[in-house]
């Protein structure tokens, strides 16, 4: 064989197919924190500067603990990506205000190790990382996880726990205006929940989330809280009531629908949805805590890899 | 609501534009046997080596001249003098001799066998290659003459004709059908499971481009060594072996540094390594992508965020499969359903990970089929034993 002398100009050999839609994974962890933003910047101005810190504290260590966990595994560190900021900002947001340096840390490390990096990075974890952080800190720090004693300078109330302490009649006067506007106790950025719909219509419209998932996690929810409602109003919440307290917002647009968590067909998105959404009422009506939203989810992704079975028939099988 | 980028053009305006013969010819070779060996004299359809594969077209000289280089991949021929080989005569032959025949003058035969439905497949296969209903609509009397030759091969009792815009003549005796022009809907698998339905398993499926060149071999009597493929929104007609560099001139375009200029269509194509490279027979169209036009490839972690699983055309989880494949799993890719894969090329066209989600397919395919063979020559191993 004869060798070849240097053409000009070299080409790019590459693997087919040779266009692409241009939607990368960074811009969709760029898309889903500004989607964030709005929830972000409510907390501030509901919670003040506690808020801020929670979530400037939380975003750095997880971006800190990812690019270690990535140098250890021997890899290149991928947090360019910008998905350890999310999960960083998503933990951040399931804190109460109020809560101390160690336990923002400990949380946000874990969520990134635990939740995401021992798995492989990003895509291959089973949970959804900021969950698992927030349930290792839920399950060890009881009391400075706890909403209302955390936050006890706070005129605002919780309303989940006084619904689970006190009985449907002492949230019955709860304007679901405030519940919209984050007049409540809760996760900092959990409660902001117009502004947490605001992003979650912005990722909707942009295409960059299913509407399967988000959906039919809130009708989930509606529908069971609306037969428990039915069943017996004097001892349980409105359905409204349970859409627009805690997390289920959050939850709906950006936990549930966590990519590498969630089934990926049509048929499981909406089961999976609808699953998760079930289980928040009935975990906040039987449940020891105040807020379901979490265990919820958590519960629901561990039957991810049962849900994503219901498959269409492919092409020519069978 | 399909895309706007996937809409298969008909190529209608473009003009049809022969390439020169050029000095020399570098014809590719895939998996044939020399004839020749440098410095031996070639008459222009002299045949420069032998196919090792049944149904593998063999490979002739485009030109008259010498051989300046025989190797394993390709064969240069410096054009030099005149003279051509006698035309073969076709016209006593029919079914599996004529299949043969016509593999010995350089078509490719391989999918040709025996079958109730034989379907014509003129839809565009992939973005950019519009070749087989431009020349069914320029040629539609070669592209009957190659229809009736592989129909002699098939013996269909039914034969279909897929089009994506309805501008091609009718063939005769065909059943005409219109798919919306619109990728993946004209690659063969899906073109012929829109007509027929689940008749379509077992069905023959010849692209109309593969139909005029045999109806060219059948006009001529000579090995086919010149194609007809898109190129911007025309037909190029030039000699297998053309120098890639020769080529892109005549649509008035030209590579630039890191330019990927691709051998096929833009979703399914393959990207060309040189522009000394020699034009394969078998392509259907040539794109020119500019560098940095898309995010660049990636050996990225699946995100399992699902687009490839909510877009594939065949209902199968790309995502998986490529993950079996990158961790060698290869088995576990075909309880995946691996073959129902119609390699449209849409999952890595979503995949914002930017994985090479087609070729993880391709190398669970090949090493799938590899396994197989090993399988099945052990069993008759022991069964001989």
């Amino acid at each position: 064989m004869s060798t070849f002398s240097p053409p000009s100009p070299l080409l790019t050999v590459s693997a087919p197919p040779h266009a692409h839609c241009g939607r990368t994974t960074r811009g969709l962890m760029a898309e889903t924190l500004f989607a964030l933003a709005p929830a972000a910047i409510m907390a501030v101005l509901v919670f003040g500067l506690p808020a801020l810190r929670v979530m400037a504290l939380s975003c750095a260590v997880a971006v800190i603990c990812e690019t270690l966990c990535a140098r250890a595994m021997a890899g290149t560190p991928a947090v360019d990506d910008l998905n350890a900021l999310v999960i960083g900002l998503l933990f951040a947001f399931l804190l109460p205000a109020s809560a101390p340096w160690w336990l923002v840390a400990a949380g946000s490390a874990t969520s990134v190790v635990l939740g995401k990096m021992v798995f492989g990075g990003l895509g291959g974890s089973p949970l959804c990382a900021p969950l698992v952080g927030w349930a290792v800190c839920k399950l060890s720090w009881k009391g400075a996880m706890d909403y209302d004693l955390s936050m006890l300078s706070s005129s605002l109330t919780s309303p989940l726990a006084q619904l689970k302490h006190l009985g449907p009649q002492a949230v019955a006067g709860i304007s679901l205006q405030d519940l919209l506007l984050g007049q409540q106790l809760g996760g900092l950025g959990a409660v902001q929940v117009a502004a947490l719909l605001a992003g979650g219509a912005y990722l909707l419209i942009r295409g960059r989330l299913r509407p399967h998932i988000p959906l039919a996690f809130l009708a989930g929810t509606f529908l069971t809280a609306l037969i428990y409602f039915y069943l017996d109003p004097a001892a349980c919440a409105p359905p409204l009531f349970h859409l627009l307290a805690g997390g289920a917002v959050l939850g709906a647009f950006f936990l549930a629908p966590d990519c590498s968590s969630s089934p990926v067909g049509h048929v499981p998105m909406i089961v999976f949805g609808l699953l998760a959404g079930c289980l928040v009422v009935v975990i906040r009506v039987y449940g020891v805590y105040p807020d379901g939203v979490p265990f919820a989810i958590l519960l629901a992704e561990l039957l991810t890899p049962l849900v994503d079975r219901i498959r269409p028939r492919p092409l020519g099988v069978g | 609501m399909p895309r706007a980028e996937f809409l298969l053009t008909t190529g209608g305006g473009g003009p049809l534009r022969e390439a020169d013969v050029p000095a020399e010819v570098r014809v590719p070779l895939a998996c044939h046997r020399p004839l020749v060996s440098a410095g031996d004299a070639v008459l222009a359809g002299q045949k420069l080596a032998e196919a090792c594969e049944p149904g593998v077209g063999d490979a002739h000289s485009p030109l008259a001249g010498v051989v300046a280089e025989a190797g394993e991949c390709v064969i240069a021929v410096r054009g030099e003098g005149q003279g051509q080989i006698k035309a073969a005569d076709l016209s006593g032959l029919s079914g599996q001799d004529l299949a043969e025949a016509l593999r010995g003058l350089g078509l490719d035969t391989a999918g040709l066998v025996k079958a109730e439905i034989l379907v014509v497949n003129a839809a565009p296969p992939d973005i950019g290659a519009c070749a087989p209903e431009r020349l069914l609509s320029l040629f539609p009397e070669t592209v009957a003459l190659g229809l009736e030759a592989v129909k002699s091969v098939v013996a269909p009792k039914r034969t279909v004709l897929v089009m994506a815009h309805g501008l091609g003549a009718a063939l005769k005796g065909c059943e005409m059908f219109t798919v919306p022009p619109y990728h993946p809907n004209g690659v063969d698998g899906l073109a012929a499971r829109a007509a027929l339905g689940r008749k379509a398993e077992g069905a023959v499926v010849v692209s109309a481009a593969a139909l005029f060149h045999a109806g060219r071999i059948m006009e001529t009597g000579l090995p086919l060594t010149e194609i007809y493929f898109s190129l911007g929104n025309g037909l190029v007609k030039a000699a297998v072996g053309s120098p890639l560099a020769d080529i892109l001139p005549l649509a008035g375009l030209s590579a630039g540094e890191n330019d990927r200029l691709i051998l096929g269509g833009l979703l399914r194509g393959q990207a060309a390594r040189s522009l000394d490279q020699g034009l394969p027979k078998g392509t259907l169209a040539l794109c020119l992508v500019p560098h940095g036009a898309y995010p660049p490839v990636a050996d990225a972690l699946c995100l399992n965020c699902g687009e490839c699983v909510l877009r594939c055309p065949a209902r199968i989880m790309p995502n998986m499969i490529s993950r079996c494949a990158e961790f060698r799993l290869f088995e576990r890719a075909r309880q995946y359903h691996l073959e129902a894969c119609v390699e449209c090329g849409l999952c890595g066209y979503f995949c914002p990970s930017r994985r090479p989600i087609l070729q993880y397919i391709q190398l669970a395919k090949f090493e799938l089929a590899a396994l197989d063979r090993l399988a099945a020559e052990k069993a008759a191993q022991e069964e001989a034993s």
